[in-house]
């Protein structure tokens, strides 16, 4: 039995509790996030002082600032903007595996083409990982590398396919899923700082294509704009320099702000994201967000839209982008999320039998060449065991 | 051997029928009762009848349904690009091998991935004028069938097949035959005469 049942009942009954009393917490802290909202709206110019301040204090803080309008902005879903070529990557890899058999890793991309009146089209690429494929600087492939190649890839390919659209004359919008800002454990990583750079080469070579781009942060739990509320209470307290180390907010989050704000298809400003995490990304690449409810009447639901600075710069770039995203949203029904990047990731998507299918061609075909493949550890061997039975 | 349109390929089989799997936008091309073909080397062929179109769903689909409008290209992707087939079942009915039409059930059943045609009207023609209907038995034999609605499908099909081709008395001599097969089993009887009945009225 894997989880000792007993124990967990006594927890889960600790946990159920105090629930309410958490929830009437969180929803007193609502309430003033809420309020500060309110009171700071129209002070645009203060916060970002307030965030410049709070940033030479602790560099490490998080912030958004209203970049494009008022901290309680709804904008309207345009009326009709131009019809634009939709596309979406996404990417799924198989990170090596020492205790494998074979070592060997793969990116697959998977990119979808969708334009109004015309069937969709998809693409895959794979890349297989072999030999001193697997290493930098004599150092195995870590997940965040393999990772971030995976990103790269999938840039790379939204970069393919929006060039020779916008030579045709165009308007192109590109989407992956998630954040644009790349995250990862080891940004201190020669190769992490690399593959970063060929990254953000590949933004600003999509950038003079004029094509637009977006990453889409489903349920997203940031706390961006609560951040730089929480710098209004601390320098009420004289505790500035607290910013983004105490959080009186904690756990409210930016979605709670705007849930109740925004009607369904409304968007929020576009702020800018204010750190030192981002600092790569500059000019015309800095990083900007925007919230949008593509939720229902009484069911709002808000994904974070994450665009660069040439995209937030551009009006009829994000007229384009909030409707094709309310469209592709609305394609999904109860469960809003944009059709095309539902499609992007089934057709990436790397399934385990098709992991073993590759592991047992690589090793086939290692026999064939006369060269006997290794085997798995013996602790792999171990797990590939049947489970055990009870009565 | 005639060239006609395939209309799917096999994914499995046994010795009385097979399961046939098409892209979701061939789906306007088979009927239901109609009669098919399966080549499987130069003077062999398989022929059955299409007893049953099963359309899947997925978790995407299941989805899709409760969107307010699906755009076009939406449902294009689902019919052209997503692996969602429409299956069809075929009731193995006769063979042909060297030039000789059998009603007998095929030596061999046909393989994964064999392409399957829609017969044209001279196959039909040649396939249900040859013998005494002998195939009949197969669709009579068959469990959990529309015995009834599938017999009235085919012979709706093949009386026009006939007509067209001169032979008016085809539709008669198949509902005697029926009527012989089926004399001792009154509400099978019944079944098939009144689906036959609705297609004489239409």
């Amino acid at each position: 039995m894997p989880i000792n049942f007993q124990q967990a009942v006594e927890q889960i009954r600790s946990m159920g509790s105090s629930a309410r009393q958490r929830k009437a917490d969180l929803d007193a802290l609502r309430e003033l996030a809420r309020s500060l909202l309110r009171q700071l709206t129209g002070q645009e110019d203060y916060l970002l002082q307030l965030v410049e301040e709070a940033q030479r204090k602790n560099p490490r803080l998080r912030a958004g600032v209203p970049a494009l309008g008022r901290l309680d902005a709804a904008v309207a879903p345009p009326a009709q903007p131009r019809p634009c070529v939709l596309f979406a990557a996404d990417g799924s890899q198989i990170n090596p595996d020492r205790h494998a058999a074979v070592e060997f890793g793969a990116i697959n991309v998977g990119a979808i083409r969708m334009r109004p009146g015309s069937p969709p089209r998809e693409t895959v690429e794979s890349r297989l990982l072999f030999y001193e494929d697997l290493f930098i600087h004599n150092q195995m492939l870590t997940e965040d590398i393999v990772a971030l190649m995976r990103d790269l890839a999938e840039r790379q390919k939204l970069f393919e396919l929006a060039k020779p659209e916008r030579e045709g004359g165009a308007d192109v919008v590109t989407l992956t899923d998630g954040p644009l800002e790349l995250y990862g454990e080891e940004q201190s990583n020669p190769a992490f700082k690399e593959r970063l750079e060929e990254y953000l080469e590949v933004m600003r070579a999509l950038a003079r294509t004029g094509a637009g781009a977006a990453g889409y942060v489903d349920k997203p739990r940031s706390t961006y704009l609560v951040n730089l509320l929480e710098l209004e209470l601390l320098k009420s307290e004289g505790r500035l320099g607290a910013a983004g180390q105490d959080h009186p907010l904690f756990p409210v989050h930016d979605g709670d702000l705007y849930d109740h704000l925004l009607e369904p298809g409304q968007r929020t400003a576009v702020f800018a994201l204010r750190a030192a995490s981002s600092a790569r990304f500059t000019g015309e690449l800095a990083l900007h967000f925007f919230y949008l409810n593509v939720g229902r009447e009484n069911k709002p639901y808000l994904a974070r839209v994450e665009i660069p600075h040439w995209v937030a710069e551009a009006p009829d770039l994000l007229s384009q982008l909030h409707t094709a995203l309310l469209e592709q949203t609305r394609q999904m029904g109860v469960r809003p999320y944009p059709y095309i990047l539902h499609r992007a990731h089934e057709v990436a998507v790397v399934s385990f039998q098709e992991k073993e299918q590759l592991e047992a061609m690589i090793q086939a075909e290692l026999r064939k060449q006369g060269v006997e493949p290794g085997e798995g550890s013996n602790k792999q061997s171990s797990k590939d065991l049947s489970g055990r039975t009870r009565m | 051997m005639s060239q006609s349109y395939a209309i799917g390929r096999l994914l499995r089989a046994s010795t009385t029928a097979c399961v046939v799997g098409c892209r979701v936008d061939q789906a306007g091309l088979p009927a239901f009762g109609s009669l098919v073909r399966i080549p499987l080397a130069h003077d062999y062929e398989i022929y059955g009848l299409i007893y049953d179109i099963h359309i899947d769903d997925d978790g995407l689909v299941r989805q899709l349904v409760t969107a307010d409008g699906v755009s076009d290209e939406v449902l294009a992707d689902n019919r052209v690009n997503r692996n969602v087939p429409v299956e069809f079942s075929v009731l193995h009915c006769g063979y042909l091998q060297s030039g000789r039409i059998s009603h007998l059930l095929p030596p061999r059943p046909p393989l994964s991935l064999d392409a399957i045609y829609a017969s044209d009207p001279g196959e039909v023609v040649r396939f249900s004028g040859a013998g005494r209907f002998g195939y009949f038995r197969h669709i009579l034999r068959a469990a959990d069938l529309p015995t009834g609605e599938l017999l009235a499908a085919h012979v709706q099909q093949s009386a026009s097949c006939h007509r067209s081709a001169g032979d008016a008395g085809w539709q008669n001599r198949a509902v005697q035959e029926l009527i012989t097969l089926l004399r001792d089993d009154y509400p099978t009887l019944m079944s098939v005469l009144g689906a036959l009945g609705d297609v004489q009225e239409i």
